[in-house]
């Protein structure tokens, strides 16, 4: 399981989380939404152990998640320009010896012998998400997985997200497209003001999309018909 | 077909600390293909005119230097800083430190391939000192875990140039390492090293704080819906017009005032202009994508072309200006007398 107790980070003295608490079961999917600036891509760096949280922990089955405990697929991932896509998953595959890269590209179908310079932000996307599941770590951090990827491909993750929740791991994924998040996971937890604000399980998940935004734009339309 | 280089799987070689740290052995067979692969696509012919021209050079500042300046601790103290600079920004730290079992061990070797040379030329011509100095300070960096960045508000450098300027400081950023190559070739064959190390010290200064720009002009090329080919050649005509008609009427003022001296402004004026060009076809083929605009091989190329007007570039200032504030002093003396 993984406990956040208390935490608070910032940047510039200026908090973005504030106090977060919250438990997430382990072998699930938790989903990770808020609008553009609340932090769900800090929280990611925060589990991830790239940023010191200012203030509360984050434990995973009791203990500070080291290197081989979790994987982080960032926005944007990083690649070096010279190499190839299977040197590329060699380095994430590395500890994962049963691994073979060719039975995985199948699922995506990328054309590995290639430079990576040479690949589109689609198919960067698709080689950092696979190299994230060979890295074969109990906790997977995915950060907008679905940005720039086509219909195929969206459909394609969603399902390995779901085989690899079935083979234990826990997965937090943060997206701007609820409906790529309702469909998969078991928990939504909508991130607002430096915190947690709600959690939704599956029977929540009807008209989702009404509880988190319709107050706010409601009272959004409220002030822009005072402008008016 | 991409080039597979002849470098062994770590798991295939006996080697000591693959055993140890076989990630990090990896990892380091990773980099050695890398530059093996920027070295190809530069060529065979420009990569031997390219070696020659700087063993030559990298030999004749050496020697210059500790022979005729006894001053190894310049070599020591520019190597430590940019090797230093490197380290804090290099874009693959977070990738080496999630993978490799030993991060300081990496780097570690591979600072200790870099600077070997200079150590073993500074130990050979008996400066221990700054031959110890190298070793150890190359070491220390090694270790250095924390990383600079931009949102952590815990280190911050304020860059002396408008954040307008942000094409300038962008290209700057992109080609450090040629320039600071240059100034050595330049500073070691204008026999200057001491007097001109003010100069180097901004020079480095502006490199790293060059780092914090407001914004990259990613967005720019997307937003305006060009190619980045397209992008570059729209900006190489506005850079190098931008530059012929700021720099057209003091080029000639001097030019007509010291004619004796045309030949070095003239250089320097071309020097202006291959600089601009390097600069942005570093800064654009940086954001190129799949297009291929051939940032190594017109760096490589321009740095051929341009090492010796950066010689002139450098005497200029170091040379000409005291010639010149004596000629005025003399001739001042003389209106006054």
């Amino acid at each position: 399981m993984l406990v956040i107790d208390n935490l608070t980070i910032g940047y510039d003295d200026k908090p973005v989380l504030s106090g977060l608490t919250i438990s997430m079961e382990a072998g699930k999917i938790h989903g990770l939404v808020g609008l553009n600036g609340q932090g769900k891509t800090t929280l990611l760096n925060v589990i991830s152990g790239k940023l010191e949280p200012w203030t509360g922990s984050v434990l995973w089955d009791g203990k500070k998640p080291g290197r081989a405990d979790l994987a982080l697929l960032e926005t944007e991932p990083w690649f070096y320009p010279k190499i190839t896509g299977r040197e590329y998953l060699k380095v994430m595959a590395f500890h994962n010896q049963e691994a073979n890269i060719d039975d995985w590209n199948d699922w995506l179908t990328l054309p590995l012998d290639d430079l990576t310079e040479s690949y589109s932000s689609g198919m960067k996307k698709k080689l950092a998400i696979m190299g994230t599941f060979l890295r074969k770590t109990p906790l997977v951090l995915l950060d907008e997985p679905f940005n720039n990827l086509d219909l195929e491909a969206v459909a394609r993750t969603s399902s390995l997200l779901t085989r690899m929740k079935d083979s234990g791991r826990t997965i937090i994924v943060t997206s701007h497209i609820l409906g790529s998040l309702t469909g998969i996971c078991d928990k939504i937890h909508d991130l607002y003001g430096g915190t947690i604000r709600h959690s939704f399980s599956p029977d929540e998940f009807d008209g989702l999309e009404d509880k988190l935004v319709r107050n706010r734009i409601e009272k959004a339309e409220q002030k822009l018909e005072k402008l008016s | 077909m991409v080039f597979i280089p002849p470098f062994p799987h770590p798991f295939e070689t006996p080697a000591f600390f693959a055993y140890f740290y076989p990630m990090t052995t990896f990892l380091l067979s990773l980099h050695g293909r890398i530059v093996y692969r920027y070295l190809a696509e530069l060529g065979w012919f420009r990569l031997l005119l390219l070696a020659g021209l700087i063993s030559w050079l990298t030999s004749k500042v050496i020697i210059n230097f500790i022979v005729t300046g006894n001053s190894g601790f310049l070599i020591t103290f520019l190597l430590v800083l940019s090797i230093l600079s490197f380290h804090l920004f290099r874009p693959d730290r977070d990738f080496i430190q999630t993978h490799s079992e030993n991060p300081a061990f990496l780097f570690l070797i591979e600072y200790g391939i870099l600077t070997l040379p200079f150590a073993v030329f500074l130990i050979l011509f008996r400066d221990f000192i700054s031959a110890g100095s190298l070793i150890l300070l190359t070491s220390f960096i090694s270790f250095i875990s924390f990383r600079i960045r931009k949102k952590s508000g815990r280190f911050s450098f304020s860059f002396p140039v408008l954040q307008t300027a942000i094409e300038w400081s962008s290209g700057l950023r992109k080609t450090w390492i040629l320039i600071i190559l240059l100034e050595l070739i330049a500073l070691s064959l204008g026999w200057k090293e001491i007097a001109a190390s003010p100069a180097v010290l901004f020079v480095l200064m502006l490199i790293i704080t060059s780092y914090y720009t407001p914004c990259e002009p990613e967005n720019m090329i997307l937003a305006l819906g060009h190619s980045p080919g397209s992008f570059l050649r729209l900006k190489f005509r506005q850079a190098i017009f931008g530059w012929i008609s700021v720099s057209i009427v003091p080029f000639l003022l001097f030019l007509f005032s010291f004619p004796e001296f045309g030949w070095i402004l003239f250089s320097g004026w071309i020097y202006g202009f291959l600089v601009i060009s390097i600069s942005l076809s570093a800064k654009y083929a940086f954001y190129s994508g799949s297009e291929k605009t051939g940032m190594i091989r017109d760096i490589m190329t321009g740095l051929v072309i341009v090492a010796p007007f950066n010689i002139f570039i450098t005497w200029l200032p170091l040379v000409l200006l005291p010639w010149l504030i004596r000629k005025s002093l003399r001739n001042l003396d003389r209106l006054c007398w």
